[in-house]
């Protein structure tokens, strides 16, 4: 019953988010929401631009990733020095060079893999200063990217699609500091610890043990790293541990707003093109296959854990094990089955404890390309990239030159879409080959067998998602790990985000053609069930044989699927 | 003090913006 109140609330906080936040960002990338546009001119001068000053693709493209270039090298440089820099009462020395790489590259990603423990490497300077400025800053990015693609179906004959630096100013301005900042409020309302001092060692007289209690400004990291579906939190052990997610009021805020960004963005969208049938058709392809997963992961958790079971212990709760009983078994796979889906990335559970065929559907639910809602910004320009392949499958069935919202898709929309959909299981499974071909990558998973496989093709899969998300049982900081990691982490975020963008360009420039009797419709359910074949297939068909190797067999070895 | 790996690090970010700017250049003739 809890569940079933767990799911009608969210729905209704989400309707409320897609409708109004999705408006609000809408009016904001439009340049018609303008209550701070004092705050915003000095950064205008400081950046040498102004929003009048509109960039072709190839600039925009081009700012993304100088302004990613300068930001991924200052994080290295702050990590590696953060032994003589302020706020850091455990004194920790310099982050290893190769931990510092993969976790630069990790927060400049939005992936927020992280092979240390927050609390035992990393300074609060560092965590303040470098990687909670990292989770607002790629969240903007990902956004500013969707809102540029989208301009490419509202522009008729543009050879602009917004100018960068004033797309991510707006974003940090108008959305993710303000929602982030109340968000905070509350979480360290409810007991999320937010303070500068150092850990407390607390003695007990009873055993005669002393433990220590790690401390520092969590609450608000755990605020914008929801928001903006970064995930990666300031303990070790994630929203799992108590002082950042204490109470499973927190827990359900942390899944809205996970959500919230990525489904609004679908009503922004609609806004934007005119047409909020078309946003509405995006989000009903997210909403089914997001339900679906869902069902399905929360379903497999509430079983009993086959090795719990085989011990002749029959559970009436479901698989407990490594879980917050007060989330619970089915809530834990909501909020698991949230942040994968998203490109989020955080547990507020062990992965690893899953049953199978649980873990099955997070791991899923990444291969799919996270699109359903997806991260922010980047689930609406992988759907849209999805879409397009979608409408140049319908237009090839009916015989006529497909056209999403009166542009044509030709050659060149789906050779960049073709590569945006690519990109990403390409190398993440040459990335788990070469790891189960070579001693350094058969190094890293604690278990052996087909749970081992999953282990690292999990690993890889988060990564090259930009999810973040871990089954928490592969020791990833090995020179080996952290360099294939952030090399997969790059490729599977540029490498999508650049051809969103060519596509963006590619159709401002295009002129708009009218509708006709044959015009494939792309706003009602035939292409609905079209996108969500194509984002299934795509995905399907390129991790099946790979999965067949991990979870499933696994499962199989139980005797039995479910 | 700057280590070889300090400066494998520096190369592979200056990789990363040249190997991006480079995809940008060829999808632009596509």
């Amino acid at each position: 019953v809890g569940f079933f109140w767990t799911i009608v609330v969210l729905i209704i906080v989400l309707g409320i988010a897609w409708r109004y936040l999705g408006s609000y960002m809408a009016g904001v990338f439009d340049g018609r929401v303008t209550y701070l546009a004092w705050l915003e001119r000095p950064f205008y001068r400081l950046l040498g631009t102004s929003p009048d000053r509109e960039q072709t693709w190839k600039r925009y493209a081009g700012s993304m990733i100088i302004f990613s270039g300068v930001f991924v090298a200052f994080a290295y440089l702050l990590m590696r020095i953060q032994g003589s820099l302020p706020l850091n009462p455990q004194h920790f020395g310099a982050v290893p060079a190769p931990l510092a790489f993969n976790t630069a590259v990790s927060f400049l990603t939005n992936t927020n893999w992280q092979n240390y423990g927050g609390e035992t490497t990393m300074s609060y300077f560092s965590q303040i200063g470098v990687l909670t400025v990292q989770q607002f800053v790629s969240a903007a990015v990902g956004i500013a990217v969707a809102i540029a693609m989208t301009r490419g179906f509202s522009r008729r004959n543009s050879p602009t699609i917004g100018n960068f630096w004033v797309d991510i100013t707006r974003c940090m301005l108008y959305i993710l500091l303000p929602i982030a900042f109340l968000a905070g409020i509350f979480l360290v309302g409810e007991g999320a610890v937010q303070t500068l001092s150092g850990p407390v060692s607390i003695h007990n007289a009873l055993n005669g043990v002393t433990q220590t209690i790690a401390l520092g400004p969590a609450g608000f990291m755990g605020s914008i790293m929801q928001l903006g579906t970064n995930g990666g939190g300031f303990f070790n052990v994630d929203l799992a541990h108590p002082l950042e997610n204490p109470t499973a009021l927190t827990n359900f805020v942390y899944i809205v707003l996970t959500l919230s960004i990525p489904f609004a963005l679908t009503y922004t969208f609609g806004k934007m093109v005119g047409s909020i049938r078309h946003g509405v058709a995006l989000l009903i392809a997210m909403v089914l296959i997001f339900g679906t997963w869902v069902g399905f992961t929360s379903y497999a958790e509430h079983q009993n854990n086959p090795a719990v079971a085989a011990a002749g212990i029959h559970s009436t709760v479901g698989n407990t094990e490594g879980k917050n009983v007060a989330f619970g078994d089915t809530t834990s796979a909501l909020f698991n089955v949230s942040m994968t889906q998203t490109s989020d990335g955080a547990v507020d559970s062990a992965t690893d404890s899953y049953n199978p065929i649980g873990g099955f559907g997070p791991l899923s639910g990444m291969m799919l390309g996270e699109v359903t809602p997806g991260g922010t910004g980047s689930g609406l320009y992988t759907i849209l990239i999805y879409a397009i392949i979608a409408v140049f499958i319908g237009g090839l069935m009916i015989g006529r030159t497909p056209e999403y919202l009166g542009k044509k898709i030709q050659a060149t929309e789906v050779k960049l879409a073709g590569l945006g959909a690519l990109v990403m299981p390409i190398i993440v499974l040459i990335f788990t080959a070469v790891a189960v071909s070579i001693d350094a990558g058969r190094a890293g998973p604690l278990n052996a067998g087909p749970h081992g496989f999953s282990e690292i093709l999990y690993a890889f899969t988060s990564q090259g998602n930009n999810n973040g998300s871990a089954m928490a049982g592969l020791n990833g900081n090995t020179p080996f790990y952290n360099i294939v990691g952030a090399i997969d982490m790059l490729i599977g975020r540029f490498g999508i985000m650049i051809p969103a963008l060519a596509l963006g360009g590619v159709l401002a420039a295009k002129n708009v053609v009218p509708a006709s009797l044959g015009t494939f419709r792309t706003d009602n359910g035939m292409f609905v069930g079209l996108t969500v074949g194509v984002i299934i297939i795509i995905g399907g068909l390129t991790f099946f044989p790979a999965v067949s190797l991990g979870p499933i067999v696994e499962q199989l070895s139980h005797g039995k699927f479910f | 003090m700057a280590s070889m790996a300090d400066f494998l690090a520096v190369l592979g970010f200056v990789a990363f913006v040249a190997a991006f700017l480079g995809l940008i250049w060829c999808l632009e003739r596509v």
